[in-house]
């Protein structure tokens, strides 16, 4: 019985991959970047990226598409390369987790930036019509990838109730009046129609022509889901809409991070059959010290609400916002330690926190290739 | 009919630009701050006929953070969800509670670089006891009052000013009963200020449980979420006395708010309340909406009442 390992979502895009999208001239150092990632990761077709990146600006729509082939595929070699079992491209074809499928939803508008953090600002979108698909905003991505992947494939897909909570709503909530006795049952109500809303209309079949082009590893990207304490029920209500009649034919995964974990339980366990793995950060919360027990493994505490059912646990051993290098033997007991509470090997999926995108692509391959490395210490020592 | 705002309010998109062109090093700090100054005067056009102004705490990178700069030893930490919003605020960890005098805290933050005039009416919103708590470690309620009262005493003394303090914990946590006397303590302590008016603004949550133990808190007056509360649970006993400042402005929403709807608010809050105490703002917390709706919400709301 062995471990499995998998990433979680997104990577670093190279300056090669993001300059010629914003039209900005490329440098000797990024020429460089390509050729030194092309070379330790084996790429033969790497030639031909450095040819079309010779040219370094005025890059036309076909070469910027080969770019974008490059960066993908240079993304899974690198995860290849490290070993992790499960592999994707880091999300070099998207945006970012929000923007990219709201832009591909008719029914949504942006309306300006809003402030996540500091000087940190996101652009937030409004419902004002029924949500509508206007395009299976995946597909290509998971054939592109499954085209040369030589891993199985796992595609993130962000959640409805995320989608939901990151936007305004200006549609279902269109007659709510300030002070009326029923203000909250009725804005209750209005948000269950637009989580069912997007749920079905969109991530529902986002989900099913991915299963139907082949896709077998979807993992549902939900960083918003204890936002709203009151909401859990609307959770996991949204959850088992966007899985639907698809349980059971793909390995379904979602992925929380960042959030007060003890919300979703025991609630969440509704979805015991349609979900099969529940991926948390852990490492974020944790010590860096050496060791199995309780006092230097505090961040994965939560782990206990996971004894008693047969849910597959995403087990998060990576900080992925530090540069520090957790070396194999901290993953290695971190790994250990969920071993002793969960027993079941074949229910703990070791992988990241969260997507490493805020690292630079040497940080992240040196934590991945140790990350795998911890991995094989603690099958060692645990005799699998 | 008055209008207030209070709050951050929300950065334009240029200025959002522009911040993010500065910490990416494309522009200069001058040029930065010659943003800064054009959406400050934006908000002060907005507001030219308001008789109280908000100056909009554009510097402020969150409500807690210009605090860490006159106390010795604070540690700018994590982030932290602020409540149930996808906005974050980094707690703040108070390694040594000392006090100390920094000009930049008034100046910079509060009057805006000589933007704005000490003897001006403006208003400046600061968290209450227990939202500071929330986002802070190494410090108890007693240390807050005394650095809340620390800034008060200053602000005091230049005259004309509101200062709301922002209480989103009400009808989101249980408060004890210590916590509920630190609550009354800081209320009495705050009489002493003769040249500034306090009140006290919930949102966020339905506080229906605890609108009595909020007029129990002597203040000058009291605010409101009206998208999370009832008008008749908050006003049927609204003290007499006091202000009240109405959330009608939906920070939740797009929307701009219609014109009949806020008309048939106001009727509503009228039966319960004498006009000139109440104060039409935010439902909630500004920079939640982006600056063009906020600045559409606020027009549209000077029009309705205009024609009142």
């Amino acid at each position: 019985m062995k471990l499995l390992t998998h990433e979680i979502g997104s990577l670093a895009k190279p300056s090669w991959r993001v300059k010629p999208f914003r039209n900005i001239k490329l440098s000797d150092d990024d020429i460089e970047n390509a050729k030194r990632w092309g070379e330790f990761l084996e790429i033969d077709e790497r030639n031909e990226l450095l040819e079309i990146l010779s040219k370094r600006e005025n890059f036309t729509k076909e070469e910027k598409e080969r770019i974008l082939h490059f960066s993908s595929l240079y993304a899974v070699r690198m995860l290849e390369k490290a070993g992790i079992d499960l592999v994707y491209d880091g999300e070099q074809h998207r945006v970012e987790m929000y923007e990219y499928p709201v832009r591909r939803i008719k029914g949504f508008e942006f309306k300006g930036h809003v402030r996540s953090f500091d000087n940190k600002y996101y652009r937030k979108a409004s419902l004002t019509s029924e949500p509508e698909l206007k395009e299976f905003y995946h597909d290509k991505e998971f054939e592109r990838i499954n085209s040369f992947a030589k891993k199985p494939v796992k595609i993130p897909v962000t959640g409805a109730y995320t989608i939901v909570d990151w936007s305004y709503d200006e549609y279902f909530l269109k007659d709510i009046k300030p002070g009326e006795g029923d203000i909250r049952e009725k804005r209750k109500s209005a948000r269950k129609e637009f989580l069912l809303g997007i749920a079905k209309n969109v991530i529902y079949p986002v989900l099913k022509s991915l299963y139907e082009k082949g896709a077998r590893y979807l993992q549902i990207d939900e960083p918003a889901a204890t936002t709203k304490r009151d909401e859990i029920d609307l959770f996991i209500l949204t959850m088992k809409e966007s899985i639907g009649d698809l349980k059971g034919k793909v390995f379904f995964g979602t992925h929380i991070c960042f959030s007060d974990y003890f919300l979703l339980f025991p609630a969440i366990e509704e979805l015991e059959g349609i979900l099969n793995e529940i991926h948390f950060e852990y490492a974020n919360r944790d010590t860096r010290e050496k060791g199995v027990n309780t006092d230097k493994r505090k961040g994965y505490e939560i782990l206990e609400k996971f004894k008693n059912n047969k849910f597959v646990v995403g087990l998060g051993v990576l900080d992925v916002h530090t540069d520090f290098i957790e070396p194999p033997e901290l993953i290695r007991d971190r790994i250990l330690y969920a071993l002793d509470i969960i027993q079941d090997p074949e229910r703990i999926y070791v992988a990241p926190d969260c997507g490493l995108r805020t690292r630079t692509w040497d940080v992240a391959f040196k934590k991945l290739r140790n990350m795998v490395e911890g991995k094989y210490l603690a099958e060692k020592e645990a005799g699998l | 009919m008055k209008i207030i705002l209070h709050g951050i309010y929300p950065r334009s998109e240029k200025l959002v630009q522009a911040t993010r062109d500065y910490d990416r090093k494309r522009i200069t700090l001058a040029e930065l701050n010659q943003v800064f100054k054009e959406d400050i005067n934006a908000l002060k056009e907005l507001q030219k006929d308001f008789e109280y102004k908000t100056q909009g705490q554009l510097f402020f990178q969150d409500l807690l953070r210009p605090f860490s700069e006159i106390v010795e030893e604070v540690e700018i930490n994590g982030l932290k969800r602020f409540y149930e919003t996808n906005c974050f605020y980094r707690t703040l960890i108070f390694k040594n509670f000392k006090l100390k005098e920094n000009e930049n805290f008034f100046n910079h933050y509060l009057l805006c670089d000589g933007m704005f005039d000490k003897e001006e009416k403006l208003v400046f919103t600061f968290p209450f006891l227990f939202f500071f708590k929330e986002y802070s470690e190494g410090i108890d309620i007693s240390q807050i009052r005394k650095l809340l009262l620390y800034v008060i005493e200053e602000i005091d003394k230049w005259g004309n000013k509101i200062v709301v303090f922002y209480e989103p914990s009400f009808g989101w946590k249980e408060l004890d009963e210590d916590e509920r006397k630190e609550a009354k303590l800081f209320a009495e302590e705050l009489k002493r200020f003769k040249n500034t008016e306090f009140f006290l603004h919930t949102f966020f949550f339905n506080v229906e449980k605890e609108v009595s133990f909020i007029f129990s808190l002597d203040f000058d007056g009291y605010g409101f979420d009206f998208y999370s509360n009832s008008t008749q649970t908050i006003m049927q006993n609204f003290p007499q006395n006091k202000f009240l400042l109405a959330g009608i402005i939906n920070t939740d929403s797009t929307l701009i708010e219609r014109k009949e709807t806020i008309v048939d608010f106001i009727g509503k809050i009228r039966k319960f309340i004498d006009t000139e105490k109440i104060y039409l703002c935010p439902s909630g917390v500004p920079e939640l909406l982006p600056r063009e709706i906020m600045d559409k919400k606020i027009k549209n709301l000077m029009a309705t009442i205009g024609g009142l």
